[in-house]
Protein backbone atom coordinates (compact mmCIF):
# COMPACT_ATOMS: atom_id res chain seq x y z
CA UNK A 1 0.00 0.00 0.00
CA UNK A 2 2.82 2.28 0.99
CA UNK A 3 4.66 1.36 -2.21
CA UNK A 4 1.56 2.10 -4.36
CA UNK A 5 1.16 5.49 -2.70
CA UNK A 6 4.76 6.37 -3.38
CA UNK A 7 4.33 5.40 -7.02
CA UNK A 8 1.21 7.58 -7.22
CA UNK A 9 3.13 10.44 -5.67
CA UNK A 10 5.90 9.89 -8.21
CA UNK A 11 3.60 9.78 -11.19
CA UNK A 12 1.49 12.52 -9.65
CA UNK A 13 4.52 14.76 -9.78
CA UNK A 14 4.89 14.14 -13.50
CA UNK A 15 1.23 13.77 -14.44
CA UNK A 16 -0.34 16.14 -11.97
CA UNK A 17 -3.88 15.10 -11.05
CA UNK A 18 -5.84 18.08 -12.19
CA UNK A 19 -9.17 19.44 -10.99
CA UNK A 20 -12.28 18.64 -13.14
CA UNK A 21 -12.34 22.11 -14.64
CA UNK A 22 -8.77 21.77 -15.82
CA UNK A 23 -8.88 18.27 -17.27
CA UNK A 24 -9.95 17.77 -20.86
CA UNK A 25 -13.65 17.47 -21.54
CA UNK A 26 -13.58 13.73 -22.13
CA UNK A 27 -11.63 13.03 -18.96
CA UNK A 28 -13.95 15.30 -17.04
CA UNK A 29 -17.01 13.55 -18.43
CA UNK A 30 -15.60 10.24 -17.24
CA UNK A 31 -15.92 11.55 -13.67
CA UNK A 32 -19.68 12.17 -14.06
CA UNK A 33 -21.78 9.23 -12.77
CA UNK A 34 -23.93 9.39 -15.88
CA UNK A 35 -21.02 8.61 -18.13
CA UNK A 36 -18.63 6.58 -15.97
CA UNK A 37 -19.53 3.31 -17.75
CA UNK A 38 -18.66 4.72 -21.17
CA UNK A 39 -15.41 3.85 -22.91
CA UNK A 40 -13.05 6.59 -24.13
CA UNK A 41 -14.31 6.14 -27.70
CA UNK A 42 -17.93 6.36 -26.56
CA UNK A 43 -17.11 9.49 -24.54
CA UNK A 44 -15.56 11.01 -27.64
CA UNK A 45 -18.78 10.31 -29.55
CA UNK A 46 -20.93 11.63 -26.72
CA UNK A 47 -18.85 14.82 -26.49
CA UNK A 48 -20.04 15.67 -30.01
CA UNK A 49 -23.59 15.91 -28.70
CA UNK A 50 -22.86 18.07 -25.65
CA UNK A 51 -23.54 21.81 -25.73
CA UNK A 52 -21.16 24.01 -23.77
CA UNK A 53 -22.92 26.93 -22.07
CA UNK A 54 -21.58 29.68 -19.84
CA UNK A 55 -23.79 31.43 -17.26
CA UNK A 56 -23.18 34.67 -15.44
CA UNK A 57 -23.87 35.03 -11.73
CA UNK A 58 -27.65 35.03 -11.02
CA UNK A 59 -28.46 33.84 -14.52
CA UNK A 60 -31.01 31.03 -14.70
CA UNK A 61 -30.25 27.69 -16.36
CA UNK A 62 -33.97 26.95 -16.35
CA UNK A 63 -37.03 28.13 -14.53
CA UNK A 64 -39.83 26.34 -12.73
CA UNK A 65 -42.75 25.31 -14.99
CA UNK A 66 -40.75 25.75 -18.20
CA UNK A 67 -40.76 22.71 -20.51
CA UNK A 68 -37.70 20.56 -19.82
CA UNK A 69 -35.39 19.79 -22.71
CA UNK A 70 -31.86 19.15 -21.43
CA UNK A 71 -29.74 17.65 -18.67
CA UNK A 72 -27.07 20.02 -17.32
CA UNK A 73 -23.66 18.91 -16.06
CA UNK A 74 -21.73 21.49 -14.10
CA UNK A 75 -18.17 21.84 -15.36
CA UNK A 76 -17.15 24.83 -13.26
CA UNK A 77 -19.06 27.06 -10.86
CA UNK A 78 -22.11 26.51 -8.69
CA UNK A 79 -25.86 26.28 -9.14
CA UNK A 80 -28.64 26.57 -6.62
CA UNK A 81 -31.93 24.79 -7.10
CA UNK A 82 -34.89 26.87 -5.91
CA UNK A 83 -38.60 26.16 -5.64
CA UNK A 84 -39.50 29.32 -7.56
CA UNK A 85 -37.98 32.03 -9.69
CA UNK A 86 -36.79 35.27 -8.08
CA UNK A 87 -34.32 35.45 -5.20
CA UNK A 88 -36.69 37.07 -2.68
CA UNK A 89 -39.50 34.55 -2.55
CA UNK A 90 -37.62 31.37 -3.25
CA UNK A 91 -36.32 28.62 -0.97
CA UNK A 92 -33.07 26.94 -1.81
CA UNK A 93 -33.58 23.21 -2.21
CA UNK A 94 -30.06 22.13 -3.15
CA UNK A 95 -26.68 23.33 -4.27
CA UNK A 96 -25.08 21.69 -7.29
CA UNK A 97 -21.31 21.92 -7.65
CA UNK A 98 -18.70 21.15 -10.26
CA UNK A 99 -18.89 17.54 -11.47
CA UNK A 100 -22.57 17.18 -10.51
CA UNK A 101 -25.62 17.28 -12.72
CA UNK A 102 -29.24 18.42 -12.65
CA UNK A 103 -32.40 18.30 -14.74
CA UNK A 104 -31.95 14.63 -15.64
CA UNK A 105 -35.70 14.00 -15.97
CA UNK A 106 -35.62 16.19 -19.09
CA UNK A 107 -34.03 13.21 -20.82
CA UNK A 108 -37.32 11.32 -20.48
CA UNK A 109 -39.98 13.86 -21.45
CA UNK A 110 -40.74 17.58 -21.73
CA UNK A 111 -42.76 17.80 -18.49
CA UNK A 112 -42.41 21.21 -16.86
CA UNK A 113 -39.43 21.75 -14.55
CA UNK A 114 -40.32 21.26 -10.88
CA UNK A 115 -37.77 23.85 -9.74
CA UNK A 116 -35.58 26.67 -10.99
CA UNK A 117 -31.79 26.52 -11.29
CA UNK A 118 -29.70 29.66 -10.82
CA UNK A 119 -25.97 30.18 -11.10
CA UNK A 120 -24.51 31.68 -7.92
CA UNK A 121 -21.18 32.39 -9.62
CA UNK A 122 -19.92 32.33 -13.21
CA UNK A 123 -20.64 28.76 -14.28
CA UNK A 124 -19.77 26.51 -17.18
CA UNK A 125 -22.11 23.67 -18.03
CA UNK A 126 -22.42 20.85 -20.53
CA UNK A 127 -25.98 20.25 -21.69
CA UNK A 128 -27.27 16.99 -23.13
CA UNK A 129 -30.46 17.53 -25.12
CA UNK A 130 -33.22 14.92 -25.09
CA UNK A 131 -33.45 14.96 -28.90
CA UNK A 132 -29.73 14.17 -29.13
CA UNK A 133 -30.13 11.21 -26.78
CA UNK A 134 -32.93 9.93 -29.04
CA UNK A 135 -30.57 10.32 -32.03
CA UNK A 136 -27.91 8.42 -30.07
CA UNK A 137 -30.43 5.62 -29.51
CA UNK A 138 -30.48 5.09 -33.28
CA UNK A 139 -26.87 5.90 -34.10
CA UNK A 140 -25.07 4.45 -31.09
CA UNK A 141 -27.50 2.41 -28.98
CA UNK A 142 -24.76 1.21 -26.61
CA UNK A 143 -24.08 4.75 -25.40
CA UNK A 144 -27.78 5.54 -25.08
CA UNK A 145 -28.53 2.33 -23.18
CA UNK A 146 -25.73 3.04 -20.68
CA UNK A 147 -27.11 6.55 -20.10
CA UNK A 148 -30.67 5.24 -19.69
CA UNK A 149 -29.45 2.57 -17.26
CA UNK A 150 -27.74 5.19 -15.14
CA UNK A 151 -30.84 7.39 -15.35
CA UNK A 152 -32.96 4.50 -14.10
CA UNK A 153 -30.50 3.96 -11.25
CA UNK A 154 -30.57 7.68 -10.29
CA UNK A 155 -34.39 7.74 -10.31
CA UNK A 156 -34.45 4.50 -8.27
CA UNK A 157 -32.10 6.00 -5.67
CA UNK A 158 -34.26 9.14 -5.48
CA UNK A 159 -37.36 7.01 -4.97
CA UNK A 160 -35.68 5.08 -2.16
CA UNK A 161 -34.61 8.34 -0.52
CA UNK A 162 -38.16 9.74 -0.84
CA UNK A 163 -39.61 6.54 0.67
CA UNK A 164 -37.20 6.81 3.58
CA UNK A 165 -38.16 10.45 4.07
CA UNK A 166 -41.89 9.59 4.01
CA UNK A 167 -41.28 6.78 6.51
CA UNK A 168 -39.37 9.11 8.84
CA UNK A 169 -42.07 11.79 8.61
CA UNK A 170 -44.76 9.20 9.38
CA UNK A 171 -42.85 7.96 12.42
CA UNK A 172 -42.37 11.51 13.70
CA UNK A 173 -46.05 12.26 13.18
CA UNK B 1 -27.79 53.07 -13.19
CA UNK B 2 -24.61 51.14 -13.99
CA UNK B 3 -26.74 48.13 -14.96
CA UNK B 4 -29.05 50.15 -17.21
CA UNK B 5 -26.03 51.69 -18.98
CA UNK B 6 -24.59 48.25 -19.56
CA UNK B 7 -27.92 47.01 -20.82
CA UNK B 8 -28.17 49.95 -23.23
CA UNK B 9 -24.62 49.29 -24.50
CA UNK B 10 -25.43 45.60 -24.97
CA UNK B 11 -28.60 46.37 -26.95
CA UNK B 12 -26.71 48.91 -29.08
CA UNK B 13 -23.87 46.47 -29.70
CA UNK B 14 -26.14 43.54 -30.61
CA UNK B 15 -28.28 45.70 -32.91
CA UNK B 16 -25.16 46.97 -34.67
CA UNK B 17 -23.79 43.45 -35.07
CA UNK B 18 -27.17 42.16 -36.33
CA UNK B 19 -27.42 44.94 -38.95
CA UNK B 20 -23.81 44.43 -40.09
CA UNK B 21 -24.17 40.65 -40.30
CA UNK B 22 -27.50 40.91 -42.20
CA UNK B 23 -26.02 43.41 -44.69
CA UNK B 24 -22.96 41.23 -45.28
CA UNK B 25 -25.18 38.14 -45.67
CA UNK B 26 -27.47 39.85 -48.20
CA UNK B 27 -24.45 41.13 -50.14
CA UNK B 28 -22.81 37.68 -50.11
CA UNK B 29 -25.99 35.84 -51.14
CA UNK B 30 -26.55 38.26 -54.02
CA UNK B 31 -22.92 38.20 -55.17
CA UNK B 32 -22.52 34.45 -54.86
CA UNK B 33 -25.94 33.48 -56.19
CA UNK B 34 -24.55 31.12 -58.89
CA UNK B 35 -23.22 29.03 -56.01
CA UNK B 36 -26.59 28.77 -54.27
CA UNK B 37 -27.96 25.96 -56.44
CA UNK B 38 -24.96 23.56 -56.22
CA UNK B 39 -24.57 24.29 -52.50
CA UNK B 40 -28.28 23.73 -51.85
CA UNK B 41 -28.35 20.50 -53.80
CA UNK B 42 -25.26 19.33 -51.90
CA UNK B 43 -26.91 20.08 -48.55
CA UNK B 44 -30.24 18.51 -49.52
CA UNK B 45 -28.51 15.38 -50.81
CA UNK B 46 -26.56 15.11 -47.56
CA UNK B 47 -29.87 15.40 -45.69
CA UNK B 48 -31.44 12.77 -47.91
CA UNK B 49 -28.61 10.29 -47.48
CA UNK B 50 -28.08 10.82 -43.77
CA UNK B 51 -30.02 7.63 -42.82
CA UNK B 52 -27.74 5.70 -45.17
CA UNK B 53 -24.78 6.97 -43.19
CA UNK B 54 -26.39 5.68 -39.99
CA UNK B 55 -27.16 2.36 -41.66
CA UNK B 56 -23.47 1.84 -42.44
CA UNK B 57 -22.33 2.87 -38.98
CA UNK B 58 -19.90 0.25 -37.78
CA UNK B 59 -17.35 0.88 -35.02
CA UNK B 60 -14.55 -0.46 -37.18
CA UNK B 61 -15.47 1.75 -40.15
CA UNK B 62 -13.98 5.25 -39.89
CA UNK B 63 -16.32 8.16 -40.58
CA UNK B 64 -14.49 9.54 -43.67
CA UNK B 65 -14.48 6.08 -45.31
CA UNK B 66 -18.21 5.77 -44.66
CA UNK B 67 -18.88 9.17 -46.26
CA UNK B 68 -16.56 8.33 -49.18
CA UNK B 69 -18.43 5.04 -49.68
CA UNK B 70 -21.81 6.81 -49.81
CA UNK B 71 -20.36 9.43 -52.13
CA UNK B 72 -18.98 6.71 -54.43
CA UNK B 73 -22.35 4.95 -54.37
CA UNK B 74 -24.09 8.16 -55.36
CA UNK B 75 -21.52 9.06 -58.02
CA UNK B 76 -21.68 5.53 -59.42
CA UNK B 77 -25.48 5.66 -59.67
CA UNK B 78 -25.27 9.11 -61.27
CA UNK B 79 -22.71 7.95 -63.86
CA UNK B 80 -24.85 4.88 -64.62
CA UNK B 81 -27.84 7.17 -65.07
CA UNK B 82 -25.89 9.51 -67.36
CA UNK B 83 -24.60 6.61 -69.45
CA UNK B 84 -28.17 5.24 -69.70
CA UNK B 85 -29.48 8.63 -70.81
CA UNK B 86 -26.62 8.97 -73.32
CA UNK B 87 -27.40 5.54 -74.75
CA UNK B 88 -31.02 6.48 -75.16
CA UNK B 89 -30.66 10.01 -76.47
CA UNK B 90 -31.52 9.83 -80.18
CA UNK B 91 -28.68 10.66 -82.61
CA UNK B 92 -29.12 13.14 -85.48
CA UNK B 93 -30.69 10.56 -87.77
CA UNK B 94 -33.06 9.25 -85.08
CA UNK B 95 -33.99 12.82 -84.22
CA UNK B 96 -34.97 13.56 -87.78
CA UNK B 97 -36.89 10.28 -88.05
CA UNK B 98 -38.72 11.09 -84.81
CA UNK B 99 -39.66 14.56 -86.07
CA UNK B 100 -40.92 13.14 -89.38
CA UNK B 101 -42.84 10.38 -87.61
CA UNK B 102 -44.30 12.78 -85.05
CA UNK B 103 -45.61 15.12 -87.75
CA UNK B 104 -47.02 12.33 -89.89
CA UNK B 105 -48.70 10.53 -86.99
CA UNK B 106 -50.08 13.77 -85.58
CA UNK B 107 -51.79 14.61 -88.88
CA UNK B 108 -52.94 11.04 -89.38
CA UNK B 109 -54.55 10.87 -85.92
CA UNK B 110 -55.98 14.37 -86.28
CA UNK B 111 -57.63 13.52 -89.58
CA UNK B 112 -58.91 10.22 -88.20
CA UNK B 113 -60.42 11.80 -85.07
CA UNK B 114 -61.95 14.71 -87.00
CA UNK B 115 -63.12 12.46 -89.84
CA UNK B 116 -61.36 14.61 -92.42
CA UNK B 117 -61.47 13.45 -96.02
CA UNK B 118 -57.94 13.96 -97.48
CA UNK B 119 -59.39 14.86 -100.91
CA UNK B 120 -62.11 17.33 -99.95
CA UNK B 121 -60.61 18.48 -96.63
CA UNK B 122 -64.04 18.28 -95.00
CA UNK B 123 -64.63 16.53 -91.67
CA UNK B 124 -67.58 15.50 -89.52
CA UNK B 125 -70.04 17.95 -88.05
CA UNK B 126 -68.09 18.49 -84.80
CA UNK B 127 -64.96 19.30 -86.76
CA UNK B 128 -66.89 21.79 -88.89
CA UNK B 129 -68.04 23.46 -85.69
CA UNK B 130 -64.58 23.80 -84.12
CA UNK B 131 -62.43 23.98 -87.27
CA UNK B 132 -62.10 27.73 -86.92
CA UNK B 133 -60.36 27.32 -83.54
CA UNK B 134 -58.58 24.02 -84.06
CA UNK B 135 -57.01 24.60 -87.46
CA UNK B 136 -54.63 27.39 -86.34
CA UNK B 137 -53.39 25.12 -83.55
CA UNK B 138 -52.88 22.28 -86.03
CA UNK B 139 -51.01 24.50 -88.45
CA UNK B 140 -48.90 25.85 -85.58
CA UNK B 141 -47.89 22.32 -84.56
CA UNK B 142 -47.21 21.45 -88.20
CA UNK B 143 -45.04 24.51 -88.55
CA UNK B 144 -43.13 23.57 -85.42
CA UNK B 145 -42.57 19.99 -86.62
CA UNK B 146 -41.69 20.96 -90.20
CA UNK B 147 -38.10 20.07 -91.21
CA UNK B 148 -36.04 23.09 -92.21
CA UNK B 149 -34.38 22.98 -95.68
CA UNK B 150 -31.06 22.06 -94.03
CA UNK B 151 -32.75 19.31 -92.05
CA UNK B 152 -34.48 18.04 -95.20
CA UNK B 153 -31.13 17.94 -96.95
CA UNK B 154 -29.57 15.97 -94.04
CA UNK B 155 -32.58 13.62 -94.03
CA UNK B 156 -32.10 12.89 -97.69
CA UNK B 157 -28.39 12.26 -97.11
CA UNK B 158 -29.31 9.69 -94.45
CA UNK B 159 -31.85 8.20 -96.86
CA UNK B 160 -29.13 7.72 -99.49
CA UNK B 161 -26.76 6.27 -96.90
CA UNK B 162 -24.17 7.82 -94.58
CA UNK B 163 -21.22 5.84 -93.27
CA UNK B 164 -21.81 4.46 -89.79
CA UNK B 165 -25.60 4.80 -90.02
CA UNK B 166 -28.33 2.49 -91.24
CA UNK B 167 -30.20 4.11 -94.18
CA UNK B 168 -33.55 5.72 -93.33
CA UNK B 169 -36.26 3.08 -93.64
CA UNK B 170 -38.77 3.22 -96.51
CA UNK B 171 -41.66 3.82 -94.08
CA UNK B 172 -40.10 7.01 -92.74
CA UNK B 173 -39.27 8.14 -96.26
CA UNK B 174 -42.94 7.71 -97.18
CA UNK B 175 -43.89 9.71 -94.08
CA UNK B 176 -41.42 12.40 -95.15
CA UNK B 177 -42.95 12.58 -98.62
CA UNK B 178 -46.44 12.79 -97.15
CA UNK B 179 -45.30 15.53 -94.77
CA UNK B 180 -43.76 17.65 -97.53
CA UNK B 181 -47.18 17.91 -99.13
CA UNK B 182 -48.42 19.61 -95.96
CA UNK B 183 -45.98 22.56 -95.93
CA UNK B 184 -48.19 25.41 -94.72
CA UNK B 185 -47.00 28.22 -97.04
CA UNK B 186 -43.95 29.74 -98.65
CA UNK B 187 -43.66 32.55 -96.11
CA UNK B 188 -43.08 30.00 -93.38
CA UNK B 189 -40.20 28.61 -95.40
CA UNK B 190 -38.68 32.07 -95.74
CA UNK B 191 -39.12 32.64 -91.99
CA UNK B 192 -37.45 29.34 -91.28
CA UNK B 193 -34.54 30.22 -93.53
CA UNK B 194 -34.21 33.67 -92.01
CA UNK B 195 -34.28 32.23 -88.54
CA UNK B 196 -31.70 29.64 -89.48
CA UNK B 197 -29.31 32.13 -91.04
CA UNK B 198 -29.74 34.87 -88.42
CA UNK B 199 -29.57 32.75 -85.33
CA UNK B 200 -25.94 31.61 -85.57
CA UNK B 201 -24.76 35.15 -86.37
CA UNK B 202 -26.56 36.54 -83.34
CA UNK B 203 -25.24 33.74 -81.20
CA UNK B 204 -21.70 34.30 -82.42
CA UNK B 205 -21.73 37.98 -81.59
CA UNK B 206 -23.05 37.62 -78.03
CA UNK B 207 -21.96 34.18 -76.78
CA UNK B 208 -18.71 33.89 -74.85
CA UNK B 209 -16.37 31.01 -75.64
CA UNK B 210 -18.01 27.66 -74.91
CA UNK B 211 -14.88 26.45 -73.14
CA UNK B 212 -14.88 29.42 -70.74
CA UNK B 213 -18.57 28.89 -70.06
CA UNK B 214 -18.07 25.16 -69.40
CA UNK B 215 -15.09 25.76 -67.12
CA UNK B 216 -17.02 28.39 -65.17
CA UNK B 217 -20.02 26.12 -64.72
CA UNK B 218 -17.85 23.14 -63.80
CA UNK B 219 -15.93 25.10 -61.17
CA UNK B 220 -19.19 26.24 -59.53
CA UNK B 221 -20.68 22.75 -59.63
CA UNK B 222 -17.53 21.25 -58.09
CA UNK B 223 -18.85 22.83 -54.93
CA UNK B 224 -21.74 20.36 -54.78
CA UNK B 225 -19.77 17.17 -53.96
CA UNK B 226 -17.57 19.09 -51.54
CA UNK B 227 -20.58 20.48 -49.66
CA UNK B 228 -22.25 17.06 -49.80
CA UNK B 229 -19.25 15.32 -48.21
CA UNK B 230 -18.78 17.98 -45.53
CA UNK B 231 -22.43 17.95 -44.53
CA UNK B 232 -22.52 14.16 -44.57
CA UNK B 233 -19.39 14.05 -42.38
CA UNK B 234 -20.84 16.61 -40.00
CA UNK B 235 -21.87 15.13 -36.68
CA UNK B 236 -23.96 18.07 -35.55
CA UNK B 237 -21.05 20.53 -35.21
CA UNK B 238 -22.68 23.01 -37.60
CA UNK B 239 -25.98 23.02 -35.71
CA UNK B 240 -24.08 23.21 -32.42
CA UNK B 241 -22.22 26.28 -33.64
CA UNK B 242 -25.47 28.09 -34.38
CA UNK B 243 -27.01 26.96 -31.08
CA UNK B 244 -23.95 28.42 -29.33
CA UNK B 245 -24.89 31.85 -30.67
CA UNK B 246 -28.33 31.67 -29.03
CA UNK B 247 -28.64 33.52 -25.67
CA UNK B 248 -28.97 31.25 -22.60
CA UNK B 249 -32.57 32.30 -22.05
CA UNK B 250 -33.60 30.80 -25.40
CA UNK B 251 -31.23 27.83 -25.31
CA UNK B 252 -33.71 25.03 -24.60
CA UNK B 253 -36.33 26.60 -26.88
CA UNK B 254 -33.76 26.82 -29.70
CA UNK B 255 -32.77 23.17 -29.20
CA UNK B 256 -36.41 22.08 -29.33
CA UNK B 257 -37.09 24.17 -32.43
CA UNK B 258 -33.96 22.94 -34.19
CA UNK B 259 -34.94 19.33 -33.50
CA UNK B 260 -38.46 19.89 -34.87
CA UNK B 261 -37.25 21.71 -38.01
CA UNK B 262 -34.55 19.11 -38.61
CA UNK B 263 -37.03 16.25 -38.24
CA UNK B 264 -39.64 17.95 -40.43
CA UNK B 265 -37.23 18.70 -43.31
CA UNK B 266 -35.75 15.21 -43.15
CA UNK B 267 -39.16 13.54 -43.12
CA UNK B 268 -40.50 15.73 -45.92
CA UNK B 269 -37.47 15.35 -48.19
CA UNK B 270 -37.21 11.60 -47.68
CA UNK B 271 -40.98 11.22 -47.94
CA UNK B 272 -41.28 13.18 -51.18
CA UNK B 273 -38.28 11.36 -52.69
CA UNK B 274 -39.81 8.03 -51.78
CA UNK B 275 -43.17 9.11 -53.22
CA UNK B 276 -41.52 10.22 -56.48
CA UNK B 277 -39.62 6.93 -56.74
CA UNK B 278 -42.80 4.89 -56.13
CA UNK B 279 -44.75 6.90 -58.74
CA UNK B 280 -41.90 6.42 -61.24
CA UNK B 281 -41.78 2.65 -60.61
CA UNK B 282 -45.58 2.33 -60.91
CA UNK B 283 -45.56 4.27 -64.18
CA UNK B 284 -42.75 2.14 -65.62
CA UNK B 285 -44.59 -1.08 -64.75
CA UNK B 286 -47.95 0.24 -66.02
CA UNK B 287 -46.61 1.51 -69.35
CA UNK B 288 -44.53 -1.61 -69.85
CA UNK B 289 -47.65 -3.77 -69.33
CA UNK B 290 -49.49 -1.66 -71.91
CA UNK B 291 -46.76 -2.50 -74.41
CA UNK B 292 -44.43 0.51 -74.45
CA UNK B 293 -40.79 -0.62 -74.62
CA UNK B 294 -39.00 -0.81 -71.27
CA UNK B 295 -36.53 1.98 -72.11
CA UNK B 296 -39.25 4.44 -73.13
CA UNK B 297 -41.35 3.43 -70.11
CA UNK B 298 -38.35 4.11 -67.91
CA UNK B 299 -37.79 7.57 -69.41
CA UNK B 300 -41.47 8.53 -69.08
CA UNK B 301 -41.58 7.02 -65.57
CA UNK B 302 -38.54 9.00 -64.40
CA UNK B 303 -39.92 12.22 -65.92
CA UNK B 304 -43.26 11.63 -64.16
CA UNK B 305 -41.52 10.81 -60.88
CA UNK B 306 -39.42 13.98 -60.94
CA UNK B 307 -42.46 16.10 -61.84
CA UNK B 308 -44.42 14.59 -58.92
CA UNK B 309 -42.52 16.98 -56.61
CA UNK B 310 -44.92 19.64 -57.90
CA UNK B 311 -48.54 18.68 -57.14
CA UNK B 312 -50.54 17.63 -60.24
CA UNK B 313 -47.58 18.24 -62.57
CA UNK B 314 -46.51 14.60 -62.30
CA UNK B 315 -49.90 13.44 -63.58
CA UNK B 316 -49.91 16.03 -66.39
CA UNK B 317 -46.34 15.20 -67.51
CA UNK B 318 -46.96 11.45 -67.32
CA UNK B 319 -50.23 11.68 -69.22
CA UNK B 320 -48.89 14.01 -71.92
CA UNK B 321 -45.64 12.09 -72.49
CA UNK B 322 -47.25 8.65 -72.59
CA UNK B 323 -50.16 9.73 -74.85
CA UNK B 324 -47.83 11.47 -77.30
CA UNK B 325 -45.65 8.38 -77.44
CA UNK B 326 -48.60 6.03 -77.94
CA UNK B 327 -50.00 8.23 -80.73
CA UNK B 328 -46.77 8.07 -82.72
CA UNK B 329 -45.89 4.46 -81.84
CA UNK B 330 -45.50 2.13 -84.82
CA UNK B 331 -46.26 -1.02 -82.88
CA UNK B 332 -46.70 -2.10 -79.28
CA UNK B 333 -46.08 -5.41 -77.57
CA UNK B 334 -48.66 -5.36 -74.78
CA UNK B 335 -48.59 -7.90 -71.98
CA UNK B 336 -52.30 -7.31 -71.32
CA UNK B 337 -54.33 -9.31 -73.91
CA UNK B 338 -57.02 -6.82 -74.95
CA UNK B 339 -54.69 -3.83 -75.54
CA UNK B 340 -53.76 -3.04 -79.15
CA UNK B 341 -52.40 -0.08 -81.11
CA UNK B 342 -55.91 1.37 -81.63
CA UNK B 343 -56.97 1.45 -78.00
CA UNK B 344 -53.50 1.97 -76.50
CA UNK B 345 -54.26 5.64 -75.82
CA UNK B 346 -57.21 4.64 -73.62
CA UNK B 347 -55.06 2.03 -71.86
CA UNK B 348 -52.37 4.66 -71.22
CA UNK B 349 -54.96 7.09 -69.81
CA UNK B 350 -56.20 4.30 -67.50
CA UNK B 351 -52.62 3.59 -66.37
CA UNK B 352 -52.15 7.29 -65.55
CA UNK B 353 -55.44 7.44 -63.64
CA UNK B 354 -54.49 4.28 -61.72
CA UNK B 355 -51.04 5.64 -60.81
CA UNK B 356 -52.57 8.98 -59.78
CA UNK B 357 -55.08 7.21 -57.51
CA UNK B 358 -52.35 4.94 -56.14
CA UNK B 359 -50.27 8.01 -55.34
CA UNK B 360 -53.13 9.83 -53.63
CA UNK B 361 -54.61 6.89 -51.75
CA UNK B 362 -51.58 4.77 -50.88
CA UNK B 363 -48.19 6.42 -51.41
CA UNK B 364 -48.95 9.84 -49.96
CA UNK B 365 -50.71 8.61 -46.78
CA UNK B 366 -48.13 5.89 -46.13
CA UNK B 367 -44.91 7.65 -47.13
CA UNK B 368 -45.75 11.26 -46.34
CA UNK B 369 -48.17 10.44 -43.52
CA UNK B 370 -46.16 11.82 -40.62
CA UNK B 371 -44.37 14.50 -42.64
CA UNK B 372 -45.37 18.17 -42.72
CA UNK B 373 -48.63 18.59 -44.59
CA UNK B 374 -48.33 21.30 -47.24
CA UNK B 375 -51.29 22.53 -49.24
CA UNK B 376 -50.75 22.01 -53.01
CA UNK B 377 -51.47 25.70 -53.66
CA UNK B 378 -48.77 26.70 -51.17
CA UNK B 379 -46.27 24.44 -52.96
CA UNK B 380 -47.17 25.81 -56.42
CA UNK B 381 -47.04 29.44 -55.26
CA UNK B 382 -43.82 28.77 -53.35
CA UNK B 383 -42.19 27.21 -56.39
CA UNK B 384 -43.28 30.09 -58.60
CA UNK B 385 -42.02 32.66 -56.12
CA UNK B 386 -38.76 30.74 -55.68
CA UNK B 387 -38.15 30.57 -59.41
CA UNK B 388 -38.93 34.27 -59.82
CA UNK B 389 -36.57 35.29 -57.02
CA UNK B 390 -33.64 32.90 -57.46
CA UNK B 391 -34.29 30.96 -60.68
CA UNK B 392 -33.45 27.25 -60.56
CA UNK B 393 -31.98 27.62 -57.07
CA UNK B 394 -35.30 29.05 -55.91
CA UNK B 395 -37.17 26.02 -57.23
CA UNK B 396 -34.87 23.64 -55.34
CA UNK B 397 -34.93 25.77 -52.19
CA UNK B 398 -38.65 26.57 -52.18
CA UNK B 399 -40.09 23.42 -50.60
CA UNK B 400 -37.49 23.05 -47.81
CA UNK B 401 -37.88 26.78 -47.10
CA UNK B 402 -41.68 26.45 -46.88
CA UNK B 403 -41.31 23.45 -44.53
CA UNK B 404 -38.92 25.43 -42.29
CA UNK B 405 -41.22 28.47 -42.28
CA UNK B 406 -44.26 26.34 -41.44
CA UNK B 407 -42.58 24.40 -38.62
CA UNK B 408 -40.90 27.49 -37.16
CA UNK B 409 -44.08 29.59 -37.28
CA UNK B 410 -46.14 26.76 -35.76
CA UNK B 411 -43.72 26.10 -32.91
CA UNK B 412 -42.11 29.45 -32.12
CA UNK B 413 -45.14 31.21 -30.67
CA UNK B 414 -46.21 28.23 -28.55
CA UNK B 415 -42.57 27.72 -27.49
CA UNK B 416 -42.16 31.38 -26.52
CA UNK B 417 -45.36 31.14 -24.47
CA UNK B 418 -44.30 27.88 -22.81
CA UNK B 419 -41.00 29.46 -21.78
CA UNK B 420 -42.86 32.60 -20.57
CA UNK B 421 -40.84 34.74 -22.98
CA UNK B 422 -43.99 36.38 -24.36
Amino acid sequence: MQEKKSINVFWGMIFRKRKPAEVSRNQFLKTIPFFEDLTQKQLKTLALYLHERRYEEDEYLFEVNHPAAALFIIGRGEIVVENSTGKENSNQLATIKSGEFLGELALLDSSPRSASARATKPTETYALFRGDLITLEKEDPQIASKIYRTLAWVIGERLKATNRQVETTRKVA
Amino acid sequence: MKDSNRRFRAIFFYTLVAVAVTSILVFLIWSLRPMILPATIGILLAYLFRPLKTAFKYHWLPEPIRAAFIFSLLTGSLLLGISFVQDNIPNQKENLELQVRLKYKFNEKFEKIMGIDPLTGKGHSIYNLIAHDVDPIRSGINKYLQLSPEQSETFMKFKNGVEGYEPVSEVYYQYYLANTKKIPNKNDKKENLAANTDAPAAAKSNEPSLLIYLLGTLSVWLLMPIIFIFFLLDDGAIAQYFIKLVPNRYFELALTLQEKVDGAIGKYLRGISMECALVAISMVIGLWLVGISFKVSLIIGVLTGVATVIPFLGTVVGLAASIIYVLIAEDLSPLIPFVNIDNAAIAVILVNIFVHLLDNMVFQPVVLGSAVNLHPLVIILGLLAGSMLFGAAGVVLAIPAIVVLKVVSENTISGLKDYRII
